[in-house]
């Protein structure tokens, strides 16, 4: 069994990824499929979700949605995995699938990560 | 490549569909599943999906086409996510022939339904990008 609970805080790397995409997806249509670019305010957004991830907590993985938003996802496998995509107006958009069983939805986000996604990737690292 | 149009004729749940895949981190290369991200299958800016039917296409013949739209972008050929269309419609979405551009506008569908909440879109994307398979693109292919 792993836990959500990483030994050491790699909250550099993951915002190091942060600044490199914010330079890939610069440009409208960087996916060829007509996304739109990231902005000043979306990598703001991302900043402070990163920074609102527990000491220790697992770091997960970051992309860029086609919105232009930044997307986090913890995943074990296919099957197990929840993804969050931050938006600046203080809202976290959530989708999960864990095991069988699907989760989705919105949380509020001022700068503190909500107890649902805390819990949703517990539960994740858990199984 | 037969000439026959596609337009008018409905997508049957077995056929296989592709998404080009043009953003090399869209793919996952550590051998971890799934291989393609689920920001790959998110509909954007329509809520709709564009995906490539394989019917009566010859595997170089689907790169040439996948080659065309990277063209068109400018954008590098990574490869391409492969599921039956049986796998959007157990999600509740549809898939439906649509108009496309250049040689590929014959083959060209699109995947329909979508809700409007993103986080809605994200679970169905999460459970496209689990059942697709990778297809990593190849100069000899």
């Amino acid at each position: 069994m792993s836990s959500a609970w990483a030994a050491s805080d790699e909250k550099a790397a993951l915002r190091s990824e942060i600044d490199e995409l914010m330079m890939d997806c610069v440009n409208d249509d960087w996916d060829g499929h007509g996304a739109t670019a990231t902005s000043n305010t979306a990598y703001a957004a991302a900043q402070r979700f990163v920074a609102a991830l527990p000491t220790g907590f697992k770091m997960p993985e970051v992309s860029v949605d086609p919105d232009g938003f930044f997307a986090f996802e913890w995943r074990r496998g296919a099957r197990r995995t929840v993804l969050v995509s931050v938006h600046p107006d203080f809202t976290l958009h959530y989708a999960a699938l864990v095991g069988t069983s699907r989760h989705y939805g919105d949380e509020p986000f001022f700068n503190r990560l909500p107890s649902t996604l805390e819990k949703l990737v517990e539960h994740l690292y858990s199984l | 490549m037969s000439s026959i149009p596609l337009a008018d004729v409905p997508v049957a749940d077995r056929e296989d569909l592709a998404r080009f895949i043009l953003v090399e981190k869209h793919v996952r290369r550590d051998g971890s599943l799934p291989e393609i991200k689920a920001v790959a299958f998110l509909p954007y800016k329509h809520v709709e999906l564009s995906v490539t039917r394989h019917r009566d296409l010859q595997a170089d013949e689907l790169w040439a086409l996948g080659q065309q739209v990277a063209d068109m972008r400018q954008l590098p050929l990574v490869g391409r996510g492969d599921l039956t269309t049986n796998v959007p419609r157990q999600q509740g979405l549809d898939v439906v022939p649509a108009e496309g551009p250049g040689k590929g506008a014959r083959n060209h569908a699109n995947i329909v339904g979508w809700p409007s909440e993103k986080a809605a879109q994200m679970v169905k994307a999460l459970e496209l990008a689990a059942a697709a398979q990778f297809v990593k693109y190849s100069q000899a292919a």
